[in-house]
């Protein structure tokens, strides 16, 4: 990986001078939390100024951890995580811009690609050995998801839109290899090879195998009642994707199964909502990421109510639940090797456009987390 | 008065007039005082709910809640924390408290349970330990009574064989075992004391796909672990895996099934919660589309997209 060293010149000031200002009470009315790192965790320098929408960790390829976002400022950055002797540092390494908000990003197997998706309509391609980044795709409405597919006879990059449709892009020609035209506008979706999974408006699920030429497979009515929010493939004891969890805005997520052997595989379970007052509501907040440990199969949630949770699905228990950040969580994901765990702690829009504070300073934390993540021993 | 606001009534545990700093920490020992099984120490949610475990499980009735005071240990008031104390307990706590001499609090009632109190280990502070505390609420042996690990996902080769898909949906629990309602129901009054009424007999598909929709949103507390392991995704899962084995688009007849609901999916959250009778909300805007969308409505981020076709 040395051509990669390319792009590492730039100066840690890259993205502008880290804000100043100060936080304000805590997110929501009734809690006041001044510390915005209740879990010690090793905060990313220079983050985005508007809510990070999109977070991914470089993939095994690389030997070194980069961590991408993506944000409403328009911006796509990249970091280095490294390891130094108090714990993780991360040093700004380059940006590139959208012209509207970054909803998704994903990397190119082999890690010298990055892939981003935007209410601009359009996907890009950020070549990281040269610092150049070109349209790759276009669609009528905002894409809301990519991903990179590496299959063994072709590859290329899958874009979901709200402009209902699902295309698949050669990066090289400005027409789709495929368009796939849906019922609804894309909300969630994910690739694992030879496995994908787009998560629609209207709890529609629908699963592609990708083999040959991506295909529809199946489609599933969400085994939640509320919308579809965020989706994530698991894979099975032969590293074979086999199933996805799905996460709903009511709290909620559900461990499916393409092809259950036993229709009891599937369930669900609640998570991300307040603990019930007295003669007060319980509050129930939206699951706004799920991401799988790639080691341990276990999985992470994380919330609008500004937790992040840790999980066993195969013992079916909670490893950990952090303490609440000072506002949601919007994104998290897994380094390669499965040592770190990232979050990125800004607004998600859960209470409206009153409660969203462009002041509000955003945070991407770091969480060494491969303990914590280890499944529960069998008794 | 603006004295005694400051201080509210710590979280008591009914059964043994003990305070707790945290509520986690009451359930946590109600759990391992009141509500823990005296034949196989499982590890109830509720008083009612051991009653039922002991009777189905072990055929032994209890008649008394171990560890309380001699007038509170009855098995039939459903307690969870805070939750369904009766009120004048409630209020005649609060009025103990509100006195005074607080050194003697916990001596609310005549009776003299306390000294046989075994010595609990003191209430965790640290937030670490507290999570861990509250992790290990349900022991490992709980969960592998309840809910075998499915080891049998594994023996799946991959999901692409067609084979699977033509299976019949199988709806129908194998067996019903009692400590699966007895877990799952546990926090919420209802279902937990009807349905030991019900046995095993009756269909489970109907029961599951009742009990979770309500229990979801009339529990009030969360419980901290997987608090609703339920199968309804099954059902689903199972009775459209008929379509699509061949990889063949199938956009003809599903075009139909999945537009409805997204049509009519105007969910107006609040409300349709309040429906259920239930005192939860969700945290969301009241239109039934992705947070993104509603965000990128604002001029802010909707001016920077160019018009393009």
């Amino acid at each position: 990986m040395s051509g990669f060293g390319g792009f590492g010149a730039a100066p840690t000031s890259l993205f502008g001078s880290p804000s100043s200002q100060p936080t304000f009470g805590g997110f929501g009315s009734s809690n006041l939390i001044q510390n915005h790192n209740p879990m010690k965790d090793f905060e990313v320098a220079n983050s985005p100024d508007d809510s990070i929408a999109a977070l991914e960790f470089s993939p095994p390829a690389l030997p070194q951890n980069y961590l991408i976002s993506g944000s409403w400022d328009n911006q796509i950055r990249c970091w280095e995580i490294q390891q130094v002797q108090q714990g993780w540092q991360s040093i700004a390494k380059a940006q590139q811009s959208h012209q509207g908000p970054v909803l998704d990003v994903a990397w190119s197997d082999d890690g010298t690609r990055v892939f981003s998706a935007s209410c601009d309509k359009t996907v890009k391609m950020w070549d990281l050995n040269s610092n150049q980044s070109i349209q790759i795709a276009q669609h009528d409405d905002a894409v809301k998801t990519v991903h990179w597919i590496k299959a063994p006879n072709y590859q290329c990059v899958m874009s979901g839109s709200w402009d209902k449709t699902l295309k698949f892009w050669d990066t090289r020609s400005p027409q789709p290899m495929a368009s796939i035209p849906l019922t609804e506008r894309v909300y969630c979706a994910d690739v694992i090879y030879p496995m994908a999974v787009v998560g629609i408006a209207g709890r529609g699920i629908i699963v592609y195998q990708l083999e040959n030429q991506p295909s529809e497979f199946k489609r599933i009515e969400s085994p939640l009642k509320y919308q579809n929010r965020c989706l994530s493939i698991f894979l099975d004891k032969k590293q074979a994707p086999s199933g996805f969890a799905l996460g709903s805005v009511e709290g909620r997520v559900a461990i499916q199964y393409v092809s259950p052997t036993n229709p009891k595989d599937n369930f669900t379970f609640k998570c991300h909502r307040s603990n019930g007052t007295p003669n007060g509501f319980q509050d129930i907040f939206a699951v706004n990421d799920i991401a799988f440990h790639p080691q341990h199969g276990t999985l992470a949630t994380v919330g609008s109510d500004g937790k992040f949770s840790f999980w066993d699905k195969d013992a079916r228990t909670k490893l950990k639940t952090s303490e609440q950040l000072e506002q949601p969580i919007t994104r998290c994901c897994f380094s390669a090797k499965g040592e770190l765990f990232a979050y990125a702690v800004s607004y998600d829009w859960s209470k409206g456009h009153e409660f969203y504070s462009p002041q509000k300073k955003n945070h991407i934390f770091l969480h060494p987390c491969f303990e914590e993540l280890k499944p529960r021993p069998k008794t | 008065m603006g004295r005694k606001k400051k201080k509210p009534v710590k979280p008591w545990c009914w059964y043994c007039n003990r305070e707790f700093d945290d509520e986690k920490i009451l359930i946590q020992h109600q759990k391992a005082k009141h509500f823990k099984c005296p034949t196989c120490h499982k590890k109830l949610y509720t008083g009612p709910g051991m009653a039922i475990h002991c009777i189905q499980v072990h055929k032994e009735t209890i008649d008394k809640i171990p560890n309380a005071l001699p007038n509170r240990n009855s098995v039939d008031i459903e307690i969870y924390g805070m939750e369904g104390i009766p009120e004048a307990d409630l209020r005649e706590h609060e009025r103990q408290k509100g006195n005074p001499s607080n050194d003697v609090p916990i001596m609310s009632q005549p009776s003299s349970g306390m000294p046989q109190m075994p010595k609990m280990p003191p209430p965790l502070t640290s937030p670490a330990a507290m999570v861990a505390a509250a992790s290990g609420m349900i022991p490992p042996q709980v969960v592998g009574l309840n809910i075998p690990p499915p080891s049998t996902p594994y023996m799946m080769p991959g999901y692409l064989p067609p084979a699977p898909y033509t299976a019949p949906p199988v709806p129908v629990q194998p067996q019903t075992n009692p400590n699966v309602y007895a877990t799952i129901g546990a926090p919420s009054t209802p279902y937990v004391s009807t349905l030991p009424l019900q046995s095993p007999l009756i269909p489970p598909q109907p029961l599951v796909n009742s009990v979770i929709p309500t229990g979801t949103l009339t529990n009030v507390p969360s419980k901290p672990l997987f608090p609703c392991v339920s199968n309804t995704g099954a059902d689903n899962s199972s009775s459209t895996t008929v379509v699509g084995a061949d990889f063949k688009p199938i956009l003809s007849n599903s075009t139909s099934t999945t537009n409805p609901p997204s049509s009519s999916s105007v969910i107006s959250k609040p409300a349709s919660v309040a429906s259920t009778g239930a005192t939860s909300r969700i945290i969301h805007p009241e239109e039934d589309i992705s947070l993104e969308e509603l965000r990128a409505r604002l001029p802010k981020y909707a001016g920077m997209i160019p018009q393009i076709a």
